[in-house]
């Protein structure tokens, strides 16, 4: 039974409603009102580990330490508890499944969140869920079937209505299912096929519009569902079944189900060998489709959304319209993009690159004249100030507060998405008051009390002094020397990580920091580990993340060949042995 | 005798006389022979807590100006203070709103953590709608404006069985009233046939593959298989004559959060006016509300103005004030219910007469994150039940406590809620 979600790679994360950042933003001077609780380490934290540390139950290793692959561990694979599709997966599903591109999945109950990424393991259907299904497969099935010939070849007119709905079953239910019903499946379609046309005497078309309807209903379609061929697997392992791991390549690369070379594959039994899945790997990454994946994969990773969230106090900074924050979000998403598709997907790259995509509006963020219009061009920086994604105006804009930056938010995204390290609980009830605002401070010295009071220091240590190194940057992400009338001051720190520790001078010296690191490399190996399989990693699963971070390592940190080895490791062609108990009704 | 069995007792006598009750409410009849309405339910729960110097009047029990929308209710209206959410406080304490949205209406700390939370146990209204559901189209009804799936979560049907509200008013609101007028039956007769056949196929694909699975994910299917027998019910209930669809139906483009906000309240007056259900949890935003009150002036992120990162050059005096005008405007909202309810006649009162609505936090003071002296209001006495009028500082009680007064009022004889060690019984001074 599974005990814990922990995430190996990135121990802990920290969720989006949770914002800690925003809440430890400012002084963490003393408290009001209530005591401070017993049972307490002077740290405040509120779990028995050290800040910053990866330790935690179920995972004792992770991307700060390393992956080492002990003898015990081989062979093993984590827990895969079953989940639905995401509302991205089910718009796209029923996209290719029927053609519906109507986008009803993105009025479904929000996903959940693991490990960083949009799941829903822990959301059960409840009664809302179930009728939002019922609503769109209505709807889709409905529309679907006024285009019957696109649904199915057979021609009722020389097969008959019968053998059409039969066909219909059989062939659209595998589509439907990611693999080939069962005859007790198959047979109860028929079933209710013939009960809707034949008693209730409902037309071919309307009676097979229910059965698309009852299929996207199924919880065959709605959730991943893995059995894993039967036979026993090494140390409680099991292979996936051809079609399984089909659907696993496919909602991973593409975030959709397969396609009909996929389910080809499947039917020829040609998804066993990590030969047979690296080709259809290297297929399906020249797709289209694989754009949309990876595009999901950084929105998340770099919460892109909270670009779109961030809020400026437009009295100081009267630029930050909605329009700007969308093309702030649009040069982050078209670097990424071009870095990993055009250019050589390296992570080095995305963190020194010495050019961006801009437009006007961006333009004078950053600087730059002579660049006219809306359209997002590929423009070289100022390199004496910008170097990589870091340096990027939405990423610093979208972590600082609405009227002055914030070391804390800054420090806080490298130390949990570069070095997948989270941060503890601020301490409960501890009084967090802004200190008064005086407009002869820098923000380093408005954030002292994070360093001299060991109360805060103690967490504080971890972000502030690496988001410090930003000062440069104003709350919108424009270059500053001077902050108040001093000069800007953006030296900094990093401590507790595997190699990545010492002092460091602004942005280019943290960047210099973070590209020689392994745990940073690591980590990023680790965190697409998390997107690929949809679920936590676990301490079972340190063989294939320490084959993955090698090879990663190995390859000069090329993202797109971490697709393909991400494919062929052990945690993706094998599950955890399902347990089933026998006494269930 | 438990909960469920003793309701269905009341509800089968209560049978007898529905046929000759007004058209659209099932009248049940009360011990005094007098005719009883149905008693609803209904919490509004709101994000990072409230600012207590302007919720109370000062240390004593009183109103304080944020409740000055609220007047008007006054004699239909008891606030209550010294509730404590003791289970907050379990060892170890989690991090702030997200668990503490969780534990606003279960009385469990939350499950999970350090990062990760699921509710621990059964909401109030889902104990109540297990008991009263069955009664009604919809055995309970959870609405939310800009509520994300997690971090909003108040009702809930068990441990880590968390659901997420409804968010779109348009989409509930098609939902709750749309069989109001069909415009041929017979078609609508074979509408819901075929509806049933397909959720019952749905049902037998469950049923199969649940056995089929591990101990953990088999627990997430017993709810979906829950969930499509509650459809089916569903189906079976049609809404009676009378009932009104509210006269403003949302449209697609309904996203702003002051007009989600109005058409969710109308959905929510126009389902217990239908008595399509008598539960209802309105979920505002979401702990740790990062919402912006553009509308009345307020740029910066509510929960980041509760603890000071934004404004800060605005200073702290002006950061209260922002609070206070997100609370006061909250409290129109509540007002905007209240006004809703108390203009539909039921009987001698009104719907609102009939209600128990009630104003909920997650943390009293935001900025702190502290879970003492909870604010709560309670408007409309549900039926009588409970004693209205009144400003009651209980000194410290568990928040079980009130939540048990709460079912008990609704005719739930619950005696203990939520985590055993806080639940002691019902509040006395609050029932009538």
């Amino acid at each position: 039974m599974r005990t814990h979600r922990a995430s190996l790679a990135r121990s802990r994360w920290i969720f989006p409603c949770l914002l800690p950042a925003s809440f430890l933003a400012l002084a963490c001077s003393g408290e009001i009102g209530e005591p401070r609780s017993t049972g307490h380490s002077a740290t405040g934290s509120t779990s028995a580990q050290a800040p910053g540390s990866t330790n935690q139950p179920g995972a004792t290793v992770g991307a700060a330490d390393g992956f080492v692959c002990s003898e015990s561990a081989k062979g093993k694979v984590g827990e895969s508890p079953l989940r639905r599709l995401t509302r991205v997966e089910y718009d796209n599903t029923v996209r290719d499944l029927v053609g519906d591109t109507t986008g009803l999945g993105s009025n479904f109950v929000a996903d959940g969140v693991l490990g960083g990424f949009e799941n829903n393991a822990d959301q059960p259907a409840t009664t809302l869920v179930a009728t939002q299904y019922s609503e769109a497969a209505q709807q889709i099935a409905a529309a679907a079937v006024k285009n019957m010939s696109r649904l199915s070849t057979c021609d009722t007119a020389k097969a008959g209505e019968a053998e059409c709905a039969q066909q219909f079953v059989r062939q659209f239910g595998k589509r439907a299912y990611r693999r080939p019903l069962s005859g007790t499946e198959a047979t109860r379609f028929d079933a209710l096929y013939a009960g809707l046309r034949g008693q209730q005497g409902l037309d071919y078309t309307t009676s097979i519009s229910a059965v698309v309807e009852a299929m996207l209903q199924s919880p065959n379609f709605v959730y991943h569902v893995e059995k894993g061929v039967s036979g026993p697997g090494t140390g409680g392992s099991v292979s996936l079944t051809a079609y399984e791991t089909a659907s696993r390549l496919s909602y991973f690369l593409w975030n959709t189900m397969p396609d009909d070379n996929l389910f080809a594959a499947a039917d020829a039994g040609k998804l066993s060998t990590p030969t047979e899945v690296e080709a259809q790997v290297r297929r399906m990454i020249a797709d289209p489709r694989a754009k949309g994946a990876v595009d999901n994969f950084f929105r998340q990773w770099l919460d892109l959304d909270k670009v779109d969230n961030a809020v400026k106090d437009t009295s100081i900074f009267p630029e930050f319209t909605p329009q700007l924050k969308g093309y702030m979000r649009g040069e982050i998403e078209a670097f990424v993009g071009d870095v990993f598709w055009t250019g050589d997907a390296k992570l080095q790259t995305l963190l020194t690159a010495s050019f961006s995509f801009v437009n006007e509006d961006l333009a004078k963020i950053y600087g730059i004249t002579g660049i006219t219009g809306t359209d997002l061009r590929r423009t070289e920086l100022d390199k004496t100030v910008r170097r990589g994604l870091l340096s990027q105006v939405g990423m610093l804009a979208a972590r600082a507060n609405a009227d002055q930056t914030s070391p804390v938010k800054r420090g806080k995204f490298v130390r949990e998405r570069l070095l997948c390290q989270s941060m503890p609980a601020p301490p409960p009830n501890v009084n967090v008051i802004a200190p008064e605002p005086d407009p002869k401070l820098t923000t380093r010295q408005r954030y002292a009390n994070h360093s001299t009071d060991p109360y805060c220091h103690t967490c504080h240590q971890l972000m502030d002094p690496i988001g410090l190194g930003f000062e440069n940057y104003d709350p919108v992400g424009r270059y500053r020397s001077q902050e108040n009338g001093q000069p800007v001051d953006a030296t900094g720190k990093i401590v507790n990580t595997r190699d990545a520790d010492g002092d460091f001078n602004g942005l280019f010296g943290l960047v210099d920091k973070l590209t020689a690191s392994e745990q940073v490399s690591d980590c990023v190996a680790a965190t697409w580990f998390t997107y690929a399989l949809s679920r936590a990693s676990s301490s079972d699963d340190v063989c294939s993340l320490a084959t993955l971070a090698e090879g990663f390592r190995g390859s000069g940190q090329d993202m797109r060949d971490l697709l393909v080895k991400l494919t062929v490791t052990d945690a993706f062609r094998y599950r955890p042995v399902v347990a089933v108990e026998a006494s269930c009704q | 005798m438990n909960a469920r069995d003793f309701d269905r007792r009341r509800f089968l006598k209560g049978g007898a006389l529905a046929a000759f009750s007004l058209p659209f409410l099932r009248i049940l009849p009360s011990s005094a022979a007098s005719v009883q309405y149905p008693k609803r339910l209904v919490f509004f729960c709101t994000p990072n807590g409230t600012v207590m110097d302007d919720w109370w009047n000062g240390t004593g029990c009183g109103w304080g100006r944020i409740l000055d929308s609220l007047k008007p209710f006054q004699s239909k209206i008891t606030l209550v203070r010294g509730v404590n959410i003791e289970t907050a406080y379990k060892q170890p304490i989690p991090k702030d709103h997200w668990p503490d949205n969780n534990n606003m209406l279960i009385a469990r700390q939350a499950l999970g953590g350090p990062d990760d939370f699921s509710p621990a146990g059964i909401s109030i209204d889902q104990q109540v709608a297990a008991s009263v559901g069955k009664q009604t189209k919809f055995d309970s009804l959870q609405l939310g404006n800009t509520t994300g799936s997690y971090c909003g979560i108040v009702s809930s049907l068990g441990p880590k069985q968390g659901i997420a509200p409804e968010t779109n008013p348009l989409n509930a609101y098609n939902r709750l009233f749309a069989d109001l007028a069909p415009n041929d039956a017979n078609a609508a007769a074979k509408l819901r046939a075929t509806r049933k056949s397909v959720l019952d196929l749905v049902g037998s694909e469950l049923g199969d593959l649940k056995c089929q699975l591990g101990a953990e994910d088999r627990v997430k299917f017993e709810t979906h298989v829950t969930s499509i027998r509650e459809l089916e019910r569903t189906l079976d209930q049609t809404t009676a004559a009378g009932c009104k669809a509210p006269t403003t139906k949302p449209t697609m483009a309904t996203k702003a959060y002051v007009d989600v906000g109005k058409a969710q309240l109308d959905n929510v007056a126009a389902t217990l006016a239908c008595d399509l259900t008598r539960v209802v949890t309105l979920q505002w935003s979401q702990g740790a509300s990062n919402l912006a009150f553009q509308w009345i002036g307020i740029s910066g992120s509510h929960h980041g103005i509760s603890h000071g990162s934004e404004g800060v050059t605005a200073g702290p005096d002006q950061r209260k004030e922002w609070l206070v005008s997100i609370e006061q405007w909250y409290a129109q909202q509540f007002a905007y219910l209240c006004q809703k309810l108390d203009a539909i006649p039921e009987g001698d009162g009104t719907v609102l007469d009939h209600t128990a609505l009630v104003w909920a936090h997650e943390q009293s003071n935001g900025q702190t994150h502290s879970r003492k002296d909870m604010p709560y209001v309670i408007a409309g006495g549900c039926s009588g039940a409970l004693q209205m009028g009144q400003c009651l500082n209980l000194g410290g009680v568990a928040h079980n406590n009130l939540l048990i007064t709460l079912a008990n009022a609704m005719d739930v004889p619950i005696t203990s809620f939520g985590d055993p060690d806080f639940s002691k019984g019902p509040i006395a001074t609050l029932l009538k």
